[in-house]
């Protein structure tokens, strides 16, 4: 199991009153799995995934990622898991806007200590595989937003993690962008990789293989595609 | 390693991209370079120029008289009362010392000097012993320098300073010719070199003669000097020790006597100025060194600006695998480059003004390795005490609050 959650709740303080963002959740994936995390705003999709994405901790309850628990690391370790083991694609992309496209997708490579040369061909293959091989040199505000996200989606996959983790990756492009990007992940999840997507809007989430449902904080169905 | 340089090449990226926020943040830095690297050069100058100048005697070269060094005028006045050093304490000093490599004795007055029509007012007259060691900076130019013989039969012979034979002697050669101190006629032996102004006062404007013949007319010995210098493998310290208790022996004192004589080195003159001026010196760097406070505080504001202008950057950066530590180092190394290039600045400005002041006054400026090292020095040190606070609140934003600012 790639991902395990018991019993998660997080628990923020507002002044004297405590918000139950996330009310006891238990959930399970598995590697190569392409799961789509649903629910309106306010329901914990986001605060659940800035913990899958070990961005965050939770209150109680235990997170194991590929057998590690994650849910008890100090935040040094946490940044380590960030870089090995999760690509994150952001809503608004996210990019460093005075680094090209090839500095943006280096940035893990960099943090994982990894030498010039191999960060250079890495970085190559990754800008190839989302088709963007002829905008390395380009900065974020010389490209589209359908290339922007897909800058994104190379940094994302440059470090080869056991997670992409993608907040909303289509809220802000257009439709017939977004069903590029979509077919861009259908792609990645084909190759191997695991997908969560988080997403409130029902025909993004019917490109997953597994649709996950919260509500107030707790999972409200957890079905998959026939 | 690798991270320490790519985060130098991130900070000079990220201040490049603001140019003209750089400079005007760094100005106050550079002002502050500028004025500690030129006062700083101006003190070296003239440290050097003091320690070259008295020292250029040879360091361990000492003297004795009855004044020594009189920091006050009740010193002074109490001193002149000793009785006075003679030739018979030189040659107390001369024939029974075990430590000396050479031996001096010296007096000197002011006097007119004259060759034909030309005049010389007021020249200093030196009456000294042969082969004296004050002579050693002053290799002769022409002619010899005076002889055993010449005070042993007390010749009126004398040898020039510099200035002097250049303004007696405008053209033609002074050896051989007869020139008039006072009123007592002498035979030109020799030129000695030239030396050059100490603090604006010529060292070439003055005669030297035998001590044995000026002894005959000049009678005030208040000033009267012996010159010594140790023998190679002896301290100063040991060889004034032995010149003590010569002195002492030939002047009749007692062992719980007093000393009424004065024993001092060039090494004591140059410590002197040293407490004289070291005080002052720390205190006008001090000063200048506000200014470099300032500028830090002004690197501070800049640097909390550009933490938050970029906290979602570091949003990213935690989310893409930045360690606290990463982050840290980024904005320390963006604060110390901005520094170090503001301090390189200064340096290049702090030597140009001290070269300028230099140029203008004739006051002695000196560029060293070791200014330039301060400068530098200092700027890394200002960078990393002022940039520590901003990168360190960089450092500890939360990465989902990071991620969400807008």
């Amino acid at each position: 199991m790639l991902i395990e959650i018991e019993h998660l709740t997080k628990i923020y303080k507002m002044g004297a009153e405590e918000v139950h963002a996330l009310d006891g959740i238990d959930l399970s994936i598995e590697r190569g799995e392409y799961v789509a995390i649903m629910g309106a705003s306010g329901s914990g999709k986001s605060t659940l995934m800035n913990i899958l994405g070990c961005l965050d901790v939770p209150t109680s309850g235990t997170y194991r990622l590929d057998d590690e628990l994650v849910s008890a690391m100090d935040d040094d370790r946490l940044a380590a898991i960030r870089n090995r083991q999760i690509g994150f694609v952001f809503q608004t992309f996210n990019l460093l806007p005075r680094s090209d496209a090839f500095h943006n997708v280096e940035l893990p490579l960099i943090y994982a200590g990894m030498s010039r040369p191999e960060r250079r061909q890495r970085v190559e293959e990754a800008l190839v595989a989302v088709g963007l091989s002829d905008r390395t040199r380009h900065r974020p505000n010389e490209l589209s937003g359908g290339q922007r996200q897909r800058v994104a989606i190379a940094r994302a996959l440059v470090n080869a993690p056991s997670i992409i983790l993608a907040d909303e990756p289509t809220g802000n492009l257009d439709s017939r962008t977004s069903e590029d990007i979509m077919a861009a992940f259908r792609k990645i999840h084909d190759a191997g990789n695991t997908v969560l997507l988080v997403t409130h809007e029902e025909d993004i989430a019917a490109h997953a293989d597994r649709r996950v449902r919260l509500r107030d904080g707790r999972i409200e169905s957890d079905s998959r595609a026939a | 390693m690798r991270l320490l340089f790519e985060g130098l090449k991130l900070g000079i990226a990220a201040l490049w991209a603001h140019k003209l926020r750089t400079f005007l943040t760094l100005l106050g830095h550079i002002m502050g370079v500028i004025t500690v690297i030129t006062l700083v050069s101006l003190i070296q100058g003239l440290n050097h120029y003091v320690s070259e100048k008295i020292l250029v005697q040879g360091a361990n070269l000492f003297y004795v008289d009855k004044i020594g060094l009189a920091f006050n005028e009740e010193d002074f006045l109490k001193r002149l009362r000793r009785r006075n050093l003679d030739m018979d304490d030189f040659d107390a000093v001369r024939t029974r010392n075990e430590t000396l490599a050479n031996v001096g004795a010296m007096v000197q007055t002011n006097a007119t000097l004259k060759y034909k029509k030309r005049k010389l007012n007021q020249m200093g007259v030196v009456g000294i012993t042969a082969d004296s060691p004050l002579f050693d900076p002053y290799p002769i130019a022409s002619g010899r320098a005076l002889r055993a013989e010449d005070t042993d039969h007390r010749r009126r012979v004398a040898v020039l300073g510099h200035e002097v034979a250049t303004e007696l002697f405008p053209i033609g050669d002074p050896i051989g010719e007869e020139i008039r101190v006072g009123s007592r006629k002498y035979t030109v032996i020799g030129v000695l070199g030239e030396r050059g102004k100490v603090l604006g006062q010529s060292t070439d404007n003055f005669v030297a003669i035998p001590i044995t013949e000026m002894l005959g007319w000049f009678h005030d010995l208040s000033f009267f000097t012996v010159l010594a210098q140790p023998l190679p493998n002896v301290s100063t310290e040991e060889a004034q020790e032995e010149v003590r208790w010569i002195l002492r022996g030939s002047r009749g004192l007692r062992p719980k006597d007093a000393e009424n004589f004065e024993v001092y080195s060039s090494d004591a003159l140059m410590r002197l100025y040293q407490t004289l001026t070291g005080g002052i010196f720390a205190v006008l760097v001090g000063v200048g060194s506000i200014s470099l406070v300032v500028g830090g505080i002004v690197i501070m504001n800049i640097m909390m600006v550009s933490v938050t202008e970029r906290t979602r950057e570091i949003g990213v950066r935690k989310s893409l695998g930045a360690r606290r530590k990463d982050i840290l180092n980024q904005f320390l190394l963006e604060s110390v480059v901005l520094t170090l290039a503001g301090g390189l600045i200064g340096v290049v400005f702090g030597f140009s003004v001290s070269m300028l002041v230099s140029a203008t006054t004739g006051f002695p400026a000196r560029i060293t390795g070791s200014a330039t090292i301060l400068g530098l020095g200092v700027s890394a040190i200002v960078g990393i005490f002022f940039g520590v606070y901003p990168a360190f609140r960089a450092a500890r934003l939360d990465p989902v609050a990071a991620l969400r600012y807008e």
